[in-house]
């Protein structure tokens, strides 16, 4: 038999880590929607502490510093989606978040709760993929890259604290979702940017695929349906449907950029 | 084992009072209002925060309050809707949804509010496009949205509601619904609001398997959890002498032989026949007690081959002993060689295979029950989400053998929508109910969302080959329809009945085919059982024959409009005998498609079309014609066709001295809103202001005997006892009043509440009356005192309601998405009792209809036997930007043998929707699908590709 976890607010990241020191299996709470599910399926049952990260104020915050986007790991959805430095900066971004879920989702949900939660094909992950963030973690700092090619199940029982992401600015960007209509989740999306260096690069999610980075080259050879490892990849398991709907995704965003550059 | 923490006390201001608690780390903030502080407004509706049911505000935003957790709330501010109605009056929101008819059952009402008003919070004047994606995490299965965005407009814009002046409350009128205040202000009573001193909780253990023996039940690791009260399994059910649910519908095969298997012990014994099959109960202090000794009951199976498609059940292992090929019945109807004569002459035959996709009625409300048992006059009570209290006391008496009727009362308290899957008595109830009397203590289960996937009846499923043979004038000679019938593992209550009586007799629809044979298989599958959902056997039927008459017209080349036309069953023809055992006893068919042609536009079509070309988009315009039989139905046909049942209704009148009255009806209200109409047809008979009625519904002990609510017949037949009662009150009031007025009864004249003597002056009050009814001091000697008339009123025929429905599509060939341009539903319920119900009926019913068309469709693994469309996330529903844009009207004949000549309205949408919005689609990309036509199986049609 298991015994009902504790709950703790700490109000600082050394509080936080301190309680972490002492647990013998911790898990970390932002919005708690994944983690409520998950509780309910009885996967935690081993969980001996719930740490809530609502109470550091480390965590919060949105701000662009020269060509990074910072935006603090409890920031939500709702937030993201209605902030103005977002919609100045990324509004693309801003697009994305106001596509996730529902409203009541998105003012629970965080940037770094979708970050964490370890699904694969949460929609935030194909803005930061695609544009190179960096996550900052109590760890230290890692790309998205990096992070997403982890094992989705050991980013879920991280025992690290997200802080903020760091995503470069680009010139400009789209974000294109094809929704399952039941779910809402995204089957297949794509989020393209022109970067500063005018290169453009970009992320492919989807809930039958790993975020999939594409470059200059990748996305020629989608546009140009042309035979390359990736698209034969991305068709074998998107299947005709959601591969069509990539397909048309990759022509939009690339005709969308090309007005966005215009000088 | 782990160290326990004693929770540590959190403080939050909850409607506005703060409030210091003890709260457990995982206990969810849904759980925490309504266990612990009681407020039952905000409701559950699934598991997986698809619903938004449960929708509260945290610091004056809108959350899902089942997707946090309450440690979550601490040190803020928790709003609910108990807190929206500020001394008692409804907030601008709450009666706008009153005044819009924006509610049916009420269950998901509340958190719908909260989400609204925190939308028009942030904004308060969204447009169209802000209240679509601001509303879109809240389900609502009754209301088809429309109502909800109509009350919305009236917030938002300068849109009136549509009259619904309270001071007509007579037939015909609109006034705003008696029990919505209730639901917009969260008292409403639904059966899991229901908790008692002493509460234990069950839960039960399932089958994961498909198919599988049961080798052996080790409970001893669930019996040794602290708290846990008791672990039954089937065996100890059996012994117990508790008998197996059967089907209440005997359907002999066409070779004479009885239909064989299907019985469903009420908890498995020998072996399991579907995933979710209950083969044992945990009863504990807790649910979540409960929950975790479940998971720790020990089930050896040893699987066995499994089989879930109805095609294939033939040859698939058997899962009843006395179906050895899984065969229940082969039934038939019509004439087989009159129908093969008309095809050798015929000029013309379209043959056609189509499947009727399998569904889940998803009532926002789970299944749930509490059941009770009084030690000391030894009876039994049964709080439960039951469409018809009397049929579940009657098998749960007499099938199950659990108590003698009068020692057994069901309640059916506020209950969340139904679509039939809360007619049938299922064994979760009657597990509850003896496990009380075992225990003597109460006994309660809600259901989980994921559970009602597994275990609520589903609908459909059929496969079906069906013949129509023309002469050379398109004049429809003869028609054949051979369906496979998926049962499910066993018979549900009404099982056997809906693919045979009232599919076969609904295929004549409203032409005058000569010549009609259907014959049926019905079969087991290693699938949840199937029965009666939203139309039951109707919506097959007509969707099999618009469909195949749509066929035919391209075929010939002729317009399908004309085609129908052609055919149909003249006003001069009825009563009309069809060939499938019914007699039709009025209609008026091309008058309604007159009237849809008309409102849809048709001759513009061509330029409508060509102008989407113009856009790279194909249109397409579907119509679909229909005549069904409701208002479930004389006893003699229910004798008939092999139920141990009569299908009367009844109703009592009870006046008081005061002169208000208590209506009393064996029917059932879980959104239908009887509590309005049947009052507005009291109201009509004795010049009363509804106020002045209570309708009381639902309770086993407090109202006569009643057959329930579904297929459409609660005004039809309940309605109807309610005048022949009203019309005994009048009879027994004018003697009362002949007494009063000194003359003869045969003198007394009785108009709008006032009875009077001869043509005279002289009259007397209806309030007069109720008085002197009660106080009978200079009464004559065989004068009787008291005013209160019981009725039960059996109908002669059934009612045929009738109507032409048209869908006008535009897909994106690119995407496959499918736009609907154009709903148009006309429809011929006879006389209206209430217009504004209705029409929240006709939104409903499209609604489900359009969802089985569009989005629904339970899948099965072939290779494992589980349910792949097992959540809300999983299998689509309709969602608010869903809601077409609809054109609705009425013809109106009259119901010729029922007093208030009205016809069902309920399943009509359902019925008729599903075979329009797919012949707009197959006429907007020129090749038929099967339904649910998705975006990607349209698109890969368009593109000819595989998956």
């Amino acid at each position: 038999m298991t015994a009902e976890p504790e709950y703790h607010r700490p109000d600082s990241l050394d509080a936080a880590q301190a309680i972490t020191d002492q647990s013998a299996h911790p898990v970390y709470i932002a919005g708690g929607q994944d983690l409520t599910l998950r509780l309910r399926r009885g996967e935690l049952t081993a969980v001996s502490d719930i740490i809530s990260l609502e109470g550091i104020a480390d965590l919060y915050g949105i701000s662009r510093r020269d060509d990074v986007l910072r935006i603090g790991a409890m920031e939500t959805h709702d937030t993201v989606a209605n902030s103005d430095v977002v919609k100045l900066t990324i509004p693309a971004l801003a697009d994305l978040a106001q596509s996730i879920g529902d409203q009541q989702i998105r003012i629970r949900g965080t940037i770094g709760g979708a970050i964490m939660a370890g699904i694969d094909h949460a929609d935030s992950h194909a803005a930061l993929l695609g544009l190179g963030a960096i996550l900052t973690s109590s760890e230290g700092e890692i790309t998205s890259a990096d992070f997403l090619s982890g094992e989705s199940q050991r980013r879920a029982s991280s025992s690290s604290v997200l802080l903020s992401v760091d995503i470069p600015i680009p010139q400009g960007a789209v974000f294109l979702k094809h929704a399952n209509r039941a779910g809402g989740y995204s089957e297949v999306a794509l989020f393209l940017a022109r970067m500063a260096d005018n290169c453009r690069q970009g992320a492919i999610i989807g809930d039958v695929i790993k975020p999939e980075f594409i470059d200059e080259t990748d996305i020629a050879a989608l546009a140009n349906d042309a035979g390359s490892e990736l698209n034969d990849r991305l068709v074998s398991r998107l299947g005709s449907y959601r591969s069509a709907r990539l397909k048309s995704f990759i022509d939009d965003a690339l005709g969308a950029l090309c007005a966005n550059a215009a000088p | 084992m782990a160290q326990h923490h004693s929770p540590r006390e959190m403080e939050l201001v909850v409607n506005g009072k703060t409030i210091r608690r003890r709260v457990g780390a995982t206990t969810t903030l849904i759980d925490f209002l309504r266990d612990d502080l009681h407020l039952t407004g905000s409701h559950v509706g699934c598991d997986t925060g698809q619903c938004g049911a449960c929708t509260v505000h945290l610091d004056g935003r809108s959350v899902k309050a089942c997707t946090m957790l309450a440690r979550q709330a601490e040190q803020k501010t928790v709003t609910t809707i108990e807190a929206l109605a500020q001394g008692g009056a409804l907030n601008p929101l709450q009666d706008a949804f009153r005044r819009c008819h924006a509610l049916q059952c009420g269950f998901c009402t509340p958190g719908m509010i909260m989400r609204a008003s925190d939308l028009l919070t942030q904004n308060p004047a969204p447009g169209e496009d802000e209240i679509l994606a601001g509303l879109k995490g809240n389900l609502c299965r009754c209301t088809g949205y429309e109502n909800i965005l109509r009350a919305m407009r009236t917030i938002t814009t300068d849109e009136k509601p549509v009259d619904t002046s309270a001071s007509d409350c007579g037939i015909g009128a609109s006034p705003p619904r008696r029990e919505d205040r209730r639901f917009l202000t969260g008292t409403g009573r639904f059966t899991a609001d229901i908790s008692f001193h002493d509460q234990a909780f069950a839960v039960f253990v399932r089958s994961p398997h498909a198919h599988a023996r049961i080798l052996n039940i080790d409970s001893a690791p669930a019996k040794a959890i602290p708290g846990v009260l008791a672990v039954y399994t089937g065996k100890d059910v059996q012994q117990a002498g508790l008998g197996s649910l059967r089907c209440g519908w005997q359907v002999t095969s066409k070779d004479g032989t009885a239909m064989r298997g299907g019985e469903r012990p009420i908890l498995a014994t020998d072996k399991v026949r579907f995933q979710g099959d209950a083969l044992a109960v945990v009863i504990a202090d807790s649910l979540e007690i409960a929950e975790r000794a479940a998971q720790a009951v020990i089930v050896e199976f040893d699987r066995l081959d499994h089989n879930v498609d109805p095609a294939r059940a033939r040859t698939a292992r058997p899962l009843h002993q006395d179906a050895s090929d899984n065969r229940c019945f082969t039934w038939a109807l019509g004439d087989e060689a009159g129908v093969e004569r008309a095809f050798n002459k015929a000029a013309h035959i379209t043959t056609l295979t189509l499947r009727n996709n399998r569904l889940i009625p998803n009532a926002i409300e789970p299944r749930a029950a509490n059941a009770t048992f009084d030690l000391g006059d030894e009876k039994l009570t049964l709080y439960t989400t039951s469409q018809n209290p009397h049929m579940a006391r009657r098998v749960i008496s007499e099938t199950v053998n659990l108590a003698p009727e009068h020692k057994l009362r069901v309640v059916s308290p506020d209950v969340g929508g139904g679509f039939g899957s809360k007619i049938f008595i299922y064994p979760e109830e009657c597990v509850c109910l003896w496990s009380a009397k075992q225990l003597g203590r109460p006994v309660k289960w809600v259901a989980r969302r994921s559970e009602s996937f597994l275990t609520d009846a589903h609908g459909r499923d059929h496969v079906s080959t069906v013949r129509l043979g023309l002469d050379a004038d398109g004049r429809f000679t003869g028609l054949s329809v051979k369906t496979t019938a998926n049962l499910g593992a066993y018979l549900s209550t009404f099982a056997a009945f809906v693919p045979t009586f009232v599919y076969g007799t609904a295929l004549a629809g409203p032409y005058k085919t000569p010549a009609i044979y259907c014959e049926v298989d019905g079969v087991y599958t290693n699938t949840a059982p199937v029965d009666a959902y939203r139309g039951a056997g109707r919506p097959e039927a007509v969707y099999l024959l618009e469909t195949v008459i749509d066929q035919a017209a391209r075929d010939l080349g002729m317009d399908p409009v004309e085609l129908r036309r052609r055919n149909l069953i003249s006003t001069n023809s009825f009563p009309y005998q069809t060939p499938v055992a019914l007699e039709y006893d009025n209609g008026d068919y091309e008058r309604h498609l007159d009237a849809a042609l008309d409102l849809v536009d048709y001759k513009g079509f061509a330029e409508r079309r060509r102008q989407s070309q113009m856009k790279g988009r194909r249109r397409g315009i579907g119509v679909s014609c229909f005549v069904e039989a409701c208002g479930i139905a004389p006893s003699a046909v229910a004798a008939a066709v092999g139920a141990d049942v009569g299908l009367w209704e009844s109703a009592s009148l009870r006046f008081s001295p005061s002169g208000t009255l208590q209506l009393m009806t064996g029917s059932h209200s879980h959104g239908q809103g009887h509590e309005t109409t049947f009052a507005q047809i009291a109201a009509d008979m004795f010049a009363m202001n509804i106020e002045d009625i209570d309708v009381i519904h639902g309770d086993t002990d407090k109202t006569p005997m009643g057959m329930g609510t579904y297929g459409s017949r609660s005004l039809a037949v309940g309605g109807a006892a309610i005048v022949k009662a009203g019309e005994k009150i009048i009879a027994k009031a004018k003697i009362i009043a002949s007494h009063l007025l000194d003359t003869a009864p045969e003198d007394v004249a009785y108009e709008a509440g006032v009875f009077r003597a001869g043509t005279g002056n002289r009259t007397c009050a209806l309030q007069e009356i109720t008085h002197a009814a009660y106080v009978p001091h200079d009464y004559p000697p065989d004068l009787e005192p008291g005013l209160e008339e019981t009725v039960f009123f059996d109908p002669e025929n059934f009612s045929y309601p009738s109507g032409t429905h048209i869908c006008e599509v535009e897909i994106e060939p690119t995407t496959g998405d499918v736009s609907i341009e154009a709903y148009v539903a006309v429809d011929d319920f006879g006389q209206i009792v209430n217009p504004q119900i209705v029409e929240g009926q006709v939104h409903g019913g499209v609604l489900q209809g359009l969802g089985q068309a569009l989005m629904e469709e339970a899948i099965y693994d072939q290779e494992t036997g589980s349910l792949i469309t097992d959540s809300l996330r999983t299998y689509a529903l309709p969602q608010i930007h869903d809601t077409p844009p609809f054109t609705i009207a009425n013809t109106s004949t009259p119901c010729t043998h029922n007093p208030l000549r009205a016809k069902g309205c309920g399943e009509a949408g359902a019925i008729a929707a599903p075979p329009a919005i797919m012949n707009a689609i197959t006429n907007a990309i020129e090749v038929r699908i099967d339904m649910p036509a998705t975006p990607d199986k349209i698109w890969r049609t368009i593109h000819k590709s595989e998956p």
